[in-house]
């Protein structure tokens, strides 16, 4: 985190991107639409910037506008876009083609979908070098050279080393007699395409050789474009970086494919860095660890970062000063602290309210001080009568093992997706299963669910062992447990009206008559909150919340015992988030549900589970009371995971804002 | 990969079997006597007639006869067709006509259908896509015997820039003209294909990527959008090869050009059971094989396929 004092020089400085009164429509076939209304904003040179907004917030699109990488449909309408002195608006495809790359650089938001699966990723870096002319080491010069004017760097310093220059300095250490261990040291420390030679002097120097100057200066003389793309791998925190760039994006993992996106995004050390999201399709802890690298990265290079972000404690946390987004209009902005201490508009202060990493973190500090949480939670309604202490969901020594084909017959491997879990759900009372992608918690879900039969172990349900169950039994057992998923959009089937999809249980289970139903279908919509006339259209009609509400009223009309979650509300912006939530509390305390909650986010747990399972590789590694995981973990992972819940790090109270 | 290659070559040989079954059934249950038919209006004299049923086992049970030419099929042997040429050397005097007929084909309607596609794509909404959209619906509406003899009557008779039929005379310059009239359906299928992807590639977020990263449009269409859109592209000119090594009736018909197709063609008219069987089951083994090398060829456009 940068201190107040790099803010206040910042602010005297002239401004590096200046965006005033931007204004940006698309054309629909409704004709018109402004996404982006009047925007102010403004960048200095080193300030980290981020603008916060739920979807349809405009503030992508007003990221979009400034590299001029607006979809055909939209159009910038009005306003000014100054970068480093010079008006964009208006300005030449080439002036923008210029720009792109060089001086500004992007982050995209996902990474599965922005790599080019065609091409080898050190191709697609390469390729950035190359088009903003930084590719050979001679083009490089020109602009270092002009770098030594300005800077009092010795000439040459920088200057990266190449494939060759590493193995002759690690043959020239072996030759100077610098024991085996040291070598391997320097071997590691130095980074083809990136120790420059200043670097390299030092590292030779702390390995034990006389000469360190003289010898870095005569092998490191420059990077080829490949070396350099190994070097920008390595500098965004790839390991095996060499290796890497001769791979296809599909090889990678998540994130993994993120830090070859930084590496591009920097590739020609823009003085401004756009992320866009960069990090929202990630695991938390791949999370923390590319942020923090990519704080790290762009303070020692200097480059202002604007992050276009949903999440308000990531932003908070990340940048010195928010932008908060509503509505295509900019309705708060200030240093993060004081925005998120005092926040002025009403929508800020109810996003402040509800954010979840937020909330998480007021508890935390609650609890430091000692004082009861009930207000900040939305769970825990204690509907005694229906803790009755026993469990409704026992799952003992849960095993499922998936057979994964090979390239030829007799090479196939076994891939234990669930390894030997055991845990209980109290009834009436909320567990979560929290885990990263491939952690397992989905499978195990499916197989609660009845849905995927178990390799090995049992799923009881109210002391009877569903995976034995057939037929008729199986039917019969359906109609007491039930799921909502993540995808909002995708599970509800669009060719079906609102009715239909709540009604279809209660037909498919011989519930009642049409009559009977349809009261059922409108008592439903009226527990999640819905209107009754809701009934007669389709979901492209309605937004994610409301799609999600009606989720849950399909998976409540059987009245089910227990509802799994499966991710149910990862999907959906900050606040409409929030009202799920405690729909979901109103409802188990109406109706004493018991919840399995299956989620990746940790700082939702906090608000909503009374018991935690962590796993991790198929394996629950800890397990227990939320307090006490959060409060007092004892694994490794577990802590982890916490500490990687965005705004960790800052120092908010337990008091809520005033809404 | 060459277990998956082995894997498709052992596939072939139930396919090989059912498709020798399927079809010698077929034209052992067709109603015509085909040696009655070999003495025309005054008829063979019965012993000869005799003599050719068993020189042929046609006075077999049918699973003898199919016996009989399997054997033949294994040792090498296509049989003989009842004119009594082999039917061997029958392909090998037709194949090579088909081969460059096809090929002509291929590399006309993939140039052209790619060339105009990309620049319908990107041009997406102008004039030149509409004018394009409408061609190609015209094209894949219009029969080709229609095309064909248009062309015909207009480049051969009319114009005369090519001679109107082939015959005995297979060159270049004899085939360009079938090979166009041949190569306008898939031209238009190709064309609306690599429109729809090149459309939906411009606006996928790798491209978006690279624009971002300070590319020229022209390489962020050549580089990006151009490989990605050829995928499922290729996969349709995989089987149009294989369609068009099977010769074209229709096209070969009409400008009387002395391929597989014409070769087929006659074999049916005459009820000869060998020449049709041989000739169809090598037409269905070039179809497999050529898919199975495009299918190969498939890994170097996209690395993400694995063969397993």
């Amino acid at each position: 985190m940068t201190t107040n004092t790099t803010e206040n020089t910042v602010s005297t400085a002239a401004p590096l991107l200046e965006v005033k009164d931007l204004e940006v429509a698309f054309k629909t076939q409704q004709g018109e639409v402004k996404a982006v209304r009047g925007v102010d904003l403004t960048v200095y040179p080193g300030q980290s910037v981020a603008i916060v907004g739920e979807s349809g917030s405009g503030k992508s699109t007003t990221a979009h506008a400034v590299i001029n990488l607006l979809p055909g449909t939209g159009k910038i309408t009005g306003g000014s876009i100054k970068f480093d002195g010079r008006e964009l608006v208006g300005a030449g495809a080439k002036d923008i083609i210029d720009l792109r790359g060089k001086e500004i650089g992007l982050v995209p938001q996902d990474p599965m979908s922005n790599l080019n699966p065609v091409w080898r990723i050190g191709f697609q870096i390469k390729e950035a070098l190359t088009a903003n002319g930084v590719d050979t080491k001679q083009r490089r010069q020109k602009l270092t050279d002009a770098l030594v004017e300005i800077e009092t760097t010795p000439s040459g310093d920088d200057l990266y080393l190449g494939h060759e220059g590493k193995k002759a300095l690690i043959t020239a250490l072996g030759n100077a007699g610098v024991d085996e261990a040291a070598v391997a040291a320097a071997d590691k420390a130095l980074q083809v395409g990136s120790t420059t030679r200043a670097q390299a002097a030092g590292i030779l120097e702390s390995a034990g050789l006389k000469d360190a100057e003289a010898v870095a200066a005569e092998h490191v003389t420059g990077a080829s474009a490949t070396d350099r793309v190994a070097g920008l791998l390595a500098e965004a925190g790839l390991g095996d970086a060499e290796r890497r760039a001769r791979q296809y994006p599909h090889e990678f993992s998540g994130g993994m494919r993120q830090r070859a996106l930084i590496a591009m995004g920097l590739a020609a050390r823009p003085k401004l860095l756009i992320a866009d999201e960069p990090t929202s399709a990630l695991d938390v802890t791949v999370q923390k660890k590319i942020l923090d690298h990519l704080e790290g990265l762009t303070s020692e290079l200097g480059t202002a970062v604007l992050f276009i972000t949903h999440d308000l404690g990531l932003a908070a946390e990340r940048a010195e000063h928010l932008v908060v987004m509503y509505k295509g209009k900019v309705v708060e902005s200030g240093p993060s602290r004081q925005i998120l201490k005092a926040p002025q508009h009403p929508y800020t202060q109810r996003l402040v309210a509800a954010a979840p990493s937020l909330t998480s973190r007021r508890i935390q500090s609650a609890h430091a001080a000692g004082i009861e949480t009930d207000e900040l939670l939305a769970s825990h309604a204690d509907s005694g009568a229906q803790k009755r202490g026993d469990n409704v969901v026992e799952v003992k020594n849960l095993t499922k093992v998936f057979r994964i084909r090979g390239s030829r017959p007799g090479t196939g491997t076994d891939f234990t997706a669930v390894d030997d879990i055991s845990f209980g759900l109290p009834r009436g009372t909320t567990l979560a299963l929290v885990g990263e992608s491939g952690s397992g918690k989905s499978t195990a879900a499916n197989m609660v669910l009845g849905l995927l039969q178990p390799t090995a172990g049992v799923v009881e349900f109210d002391g009877q062992d569903i995976t034995k169950l057939r037929g008729r039994k199986a039917f019969q057992f359906r109609r007491r447990i039930q799921p909502v998923f993540q995808n909002p959009y995708g599970s509800l089937d669009p060719m079906f009206s609102i009715y239909r999809t709540v009604e279809e249980p209660l037909r498919i289970h011989r519930v009642g008559d049409a009559k009977a139903r349809e009261k059922r279908v409108r008592e439903l919509l009226d527990m999640v909150a819905l209107p009754a006339s809701m009934m007669r259209r389709f979901p492209n009609e309605l937004s994610g919340g409301q799609r999600q509400r009606i989720a849950i009223a399909r998976a409540l009309a059987l009245n089910p015992e227990v509802i799994v979650l499966d991710e149910a509300v990862s999907a959906l912006d900050v606040l409409v988030q929030a009202q799920v939530l405690t729909l979901l509390n109103d409802l188990q305390a109406e109706l004493g549900l018991s919840y399995l909650f299956i989620t990746h986010d940790l700082a939702v747990v906090r608000q909503i589970a009374d018991k935690v399972c962590v796993m991790q590789n198929g394996k629950i590694v800890e397990q227990g009371p939320t307090d006490q995981i959060f409060d007092t973990p004892s694994q490794d992972y577990t802590r982890e995971l916490l500490a990687a819940i965005p705004g960790a790090s800052l120092e908010i109270g337990p008091e809520v804002p005033a809404v | 990969m060459a277990w998956y290659a082995a894997r498709r070559l052992l596939q072939m040989i139930p396919v090989f079997i059912g498709a020798t079954l399927l079809i010698y059934a077929m034209v052992f249950l067709l109603p015509a006597d085909p040696i009655a038919a070999l003495g025309g209006d005054r008829g063979l004299p019965p012993a000869v007639a005799d003599q050719l049923r068993a020189q042929y086992h046609l006075n077999q049970p049918f699973i003898v006869q199919y016996g009989f030419y399997l054997k033949g099929l294994l040792t090498g042997n296509l049989g003989t067709s009842f004119t009594q040429r082999p039917v061997a050397d029958m392909l090998a005097q037709a194949f090579p006509t088909t081969l460059k007929l096809a090929s002509m084909t291929l590399v006309i309607e993939a140039v052209a259908g790619i060339g105009v596609g990309l620049w319908a794509g990107i041009r997406k909404g102008g004039i030149f896509d509409a004018t394009f959209l409408v061609i190609s619906l015209i094209l894949i509406a219009v029969p080709i015997f229609v095309i064909g003899f248009a062309g015909q009557v207009l480049f051969g008779v009319k114009l005369g820039w090519v001679p109107p039929t082939v015959g005995a005379n297979v060159n270049f310059k004899t085939l360009l003209l079938p090979a166009f009239v041949l190569a306008t359906a898939s031209f238009a299928y190709i064309l609306r294909l690599t429109r729809t992807t090149v459309v939906e590639n411009r606006n996928a977020d790798h491209v978006r990527t690279a624009t971002a990263k300070g590319l020229k449009p022209g390489r962020v269409i050549s580089v990006h959008v151009l490989r990605n859109s050829l995928i499922p592209v290729v996969t349709y000119l995989g089987t149009d090869v294989g369609a068009l090594l099977g010769g074209a009736v229709v096209t070969e018909g009409i400008f009387n050009i002395p391929g597989v197709g014409n070769l087929l063609f006659t074999a049916i008219k005459r009820h000869e059971a060998p020449t049709i069987v041989s000739v169809t089951v090598f037409l269905v083994m070039v179809y497999l094989i050529s898919n199975l090398i495009v299918d190969l060829l498939y890994a170097v456009l996209d690395p993400r396929i694995r063969y397993a």
